[in-house]
């Protein structure tokens, strides 16, 4: 009985270590090309990568930025990751965001006299409300009439920024020349939890949410409905368990998580919504979403790295003259080499094919 | 009744279109042709006739250059040919018609009749359509297969699909024709319609090789008929000398109805009870059921025998929940259920083994997943929406021993495993869920002789405790080895119920191919 048990142990932790290993083989061939980028342009990339990681990780406040950074995409990454494992491609995340975003700072500043961690919980919940309920209007469709659902929510994706845009350079606009909302209730705020960083309590939130998805996959029911129908519906029929229910909740709680990232970003670093404030955190929630190996605490790792290279992007432009950029080529090469683990298969068959013929 | 079959003359002359010589064929675990001498001669139309699983599709399949024999000679035209590829099937005049057809549905008719072969035009840069509608429209004429060549395949018909596929073949050339149960698709009229076009292949000269499992239909179109049995020829007659009953008995051989099994007594009322079922196919075009009533009751196994694809899939379908009959109902022990959805259906006590493992497993999962497939919502199994994963992997322990399921833990995952190993997870989970009902769907496909005994036993035994057992089963065997009662289904019908002391031998070969036996006394008396 002790060495079954053993032997599971051992198995699940080589099980956990090999899903490791394609994250991290795309991670550092993708550092080694981009390294040969660099050097084509001129630049020596060890000085650019000593530069890179000592601003992300080197001390109190670098740490912060890059978990600043990293906070609204363990968010949209835990959608991307909700919707996949029910087999379906949430690309709509951006949208979910901006919009979630937006009803958070909405209920800040319009709502000024609920009490403080009421007001707070409030206008945290209405943006996941928002950002699931922009989800529901993506995927509605394939259920009723099999639309896919990249297509919807892509489309609706920019429906939700130019929205968001109207409402913040009309209706919303603060005074003042830029196109802000007005700043929200201080009750409403996320308490900044490293000063004199922009790091909040969104952090603990996105790390609490992180085990609670965790749990909602691996424990109960409806995580078990979810991983079977993106499996295999037809046993999911025969099991009775109902697909377009399934679909609709999982697609619609991955736009929640969105757009709570949104609400967030708006209620811990900004206090206020900003036209056009992500730089594609629901983008990079797809890229976390892979690199963390679909997986809700592997997508942690997975922000904390994309978080460091954002973080590091800037103190490279700022030392080193070299633009922002390098950050999207590095992230654009790490996933391009995540969704081909057929290259690796095949490069490997190709040495051992070569060695034969030697 | 002795079977008598006339010997072919053994010489290979000119006056054969095909002959193959000593043709053997193995796949893994089965012999699907054993030593196959076959004749057929030039403008004759031959029917190859027997069950599922007899080996004539993989003997064609050879001839048309798809397979390779493991050993054996095939004479084209008297002359000894090697046909390791299609093509080359094509080049000596070979073109088969597939049950499943091979066209991409995207296309017009006509781009998929030239597929492949495209006449070229200007220094072949472009296909020259003019020149190949020219020609497909002589073939048109000459055959009577006519279809609008601009419609995209799609938005055809079956039937009209069906004359794209013949087509491409007799725009290769072929001189000699295999069409692969072509009839299954068809309507009716759609048969008598193709019926036509085959004589008239006839007439122009053409080998005409027509694979079916319908004794009527060989009868009716075919000049000589080769039965086959479990990979063997059991003989070749021309048609007169043939009748329903001495090929029915050639198709399904002398079986031994076994009556060792004891059957429990069994209770008054059906515990499932479907009446009046009609289900219609998409375009509302073709019952695909017609009013089937069945009961099974407490204690007895009832076997659906039949050859795939008449209905089986539909009504099965039709009392798990994923499709909702046009007409009729279903009850679970007295409840109507017809309106409930798959999940409810589950909770009154259903139980179902699909016919497809992979509708039944999820491969990517573990065992223990697999064992809480339709039972996660049972509050033995799960509290408050969370899943007791304690009790999930004690069950699952006691079910592995209990099954014999061989595998590392219970963590591994299902596609690691044999499938009869498989087919043993599925039989745990649905029969240890205590059902009042259990609809089995070839049970024993695929597995060995000691794997088939265990699902015969287990499903025995459930029997024995009272369950209703509906076993569907195109395996004729499995259904005279366990059923009390044997219903025969045909093109969406039930022909007949019979109990299985009162099932004579000759009739089962006759229902299995639709024919009831008082309507085949009167058209003999007529």
């Amino acid at each position: 009985m002790r060495s079954i048990r053993q032997s599971v142990q051992v198995n699940r932790l080589s099980k956990l270590l090999f899903a490791g290993v394609p994250p991290s083989l795309a991670v550092i061939t993708a550092l080694i090309v981009t390294a040969f980028i660099l050097y084509l342009i001129g630049k020596n990339p060890w000085e650019i990568y000593h530069v890179m990681l000592f601003a992300s990780f080197s001390d109190i406040y670098s740490l912060g930025t890059t978990l600043t950074q990293a906070t609204p995409i363990i968010f949209t990454g835990l959608g991307f990751v909700i919707a996949f494992r029910a087999g379906l491609f949430n690309v709509g995340l951006e949208g979910q965001l901006y919009l979630g975003a937006f009803a958070a700072a909405y209920v800040g500043f319009a709502l000024p006299f609920l009490p403080p961690i009421l007001h707070l919980i409030v206008a945290i919940f209405t943006g996941a409300l928002v950002g699931g309920l922009w989800a529901f209007l993506a995927i509605i469709p394939k259920v009723k009439t099999g639309a896919h659902e990249v297509i919807t929510g892509l489309m609706l994706t920019y429906v939700a920024i130019l929205l968001t845009s109207y409402l913040v350079n009309y209706p919303f606009k603060a005074s003042g020349w830029a196109p802000y909302s007005p700043f929200i209730a201080e009750n409403a705020q996320l308490p900044r939890i490293l000063p004199p960083t922009q790091l909040s309590f969104g952090w603990v939130l996105a790390i609490i949410f992180a085990s609670l998805t965790y749990v909602l996959l691996n424990h109960t029911t409806l995580g078990y409905e979810i991983t079977i129908v993106g499996l295999n519906k037809e046993a999911a029929m025969s099991a009775g368990i109902s697909i377009n229910r399934t679909v609709l909740l999982a697609f619609t709680l991955s736009g929640c998580m969105s757009g709570m990232g949104g609400a967030v970003e708006v209620l811990g670093v900004h206090r206020r919504f900003i036209d056009l404030f992500s730089p594609g955190y629901g983008w990079d929630g797809i890229a976390v979403g892979l690199l963390g190996g679909l997986s809700p605490l592997g997508a942690i790792f997975a922000a904390i790295l994309l978080g460091a290279l954002r973080a590091g992007g800037s103190s490279v432009q700022r030392i080193t003259g070299l633009t922002l950029d390098i950050v999207t080529i590095i992230q654009g090469i790490i996933i391009l080499f995540l969704a081909a683990p057929m290259l690796y298969k095949h490069i490997m068959r190709k040495l051992s094919e070569s060695s034969y013929v030697v | 009744m002795n079977v008598q079959v006339k010997s072919t003359p053994h010489t290979i002359t000119g006056h054969h279109a095909v002959v193959m010589r000593g043709i053997t064929k193995k796949f893994p675990g089965i012999v699907a042709n054993d030593n196959i001498d076959l004749f057929i001669n030039k403008g004759e139309i031959h029917g190859l006739l027997g069950e599922n699983g007899a080996g004539k599709t993989v003997l064609m399949s050879i001839l048309a250059g798809i397979h390779r024999p493991d050993s054996g000679a095939i004479y084209i035209n008297g002359e000894k040919v090697f046909i390791n590829n299609p093509s080359i099937a094509i080049r000596y005049g070979v073109g088969m018609v597939h049950q499943h057809f091979m066209l991409i549905k995207e296309l017009t008719a006509l781009e998929n009749i030239i597929l492949g072969y495209e006449p070229k035009a200007y220094g072949g840069l472009f296909i020259d359509f003019k020149n190949a509608r020219e020609k497909i429209e002589q073939l048109q004429k000459r055959y009577k297969l006519y279809v609008n060549l601009d419609a995209i395949v799609a938005k055809l018909p079956i039937g009209l699909q069906q004359r794209v596929e013949i087509l491409k073949v007799l725009y290769r050339g072929a001189e000699i024709l295999i069409l692969d149960e072509p009839t299954a698709v068809l309507t009716p009229e759609e048969v008598e319609n193709l019926f036509d076009i085959i004589k008239g292949f006839k007439q122009a000269g053409k080998a005409v090789i027509f694979i079916t499992h319908k004794i009527r239909e060989a009868l009716q179109i075919c000049d000589r008929i080769t039965v086959l049995r479990r990979g063997r020829i059991v003989g070749s007659l021309d048609t007169n000398m043939a009748n329903p009953d001495l090929l029915a008995e050639m198709m399904i051989g002398k079986r031994l109805i076994s009556e060792t099994i004891q059957r429990s007594d069994i209770t008054k009322t059906p515990l499932l009870k479907i009446s009046n079922i009609s289900v219609y196919d998409e375009k509302h075009a073709k019952l695909l059921l017609s009013n089937i009533d069945l009961n099974v009751f407490s204690g007895e196994i009832v076997g659906l025998a039949g050859v795939e694809g008449n209905g089986q899939t539909e009504l099965v379908e039709v009392i798990i929940g994923l499709r909702k009959p046009d007409v009729g109902t279903v009850c679970i022990d007295g409840l109507d259920v017809t309106n409930f959805p798959t999940s409810k259906r589950l909770k009154l006590g259903l139980a179902y083994i699909p016919g497809d493992r992979n509708n039944a497993l999820v491969q990517e999962l573990s065992i223990m997943d697999n064992i809480l497939l339709g039972s996660h919502c049972n509050p033995q199994f799960s509290r408050r929406l969370f899943i007791k994963k304690d009790f999930l992997q004690t069950q699952t322990n006691k079910l592995i021993k209990e099954y014999n399921i061989r595998a590392i833990n219970i963590y591994a995952k299902v596609k690691n495993l044999s499938g009869g190993n498989q087919q043993r997870i599925i039989l745990a989970r649905e029969l240890s869920k205590n059902p009042k009902i259990i609809v089995a769907v070839n049970p024993s496909r695929g597995l060995d002789i000691a794997a088939t005994n265990f699902v015969h036993n287990k499903l025995i035994e459930m029997r024995n405790k009272g369950c209703a057992i509906l076993l569907v089963s195109a395996d004729l065997d499995e259904i005279l080895n366990i059923s009390d009662r044997i219903a025969f289904i045909y093109e969406g019908k039930i022909l007949a119920v019979r109990e299985l002391h009162e099932l004579r031998k000759e009739e089962i070969g006759l229902l299995m191919s639709g024919i009831r036996n008082e309507e085949y006394t009167t058209k003999r008396a007529s």
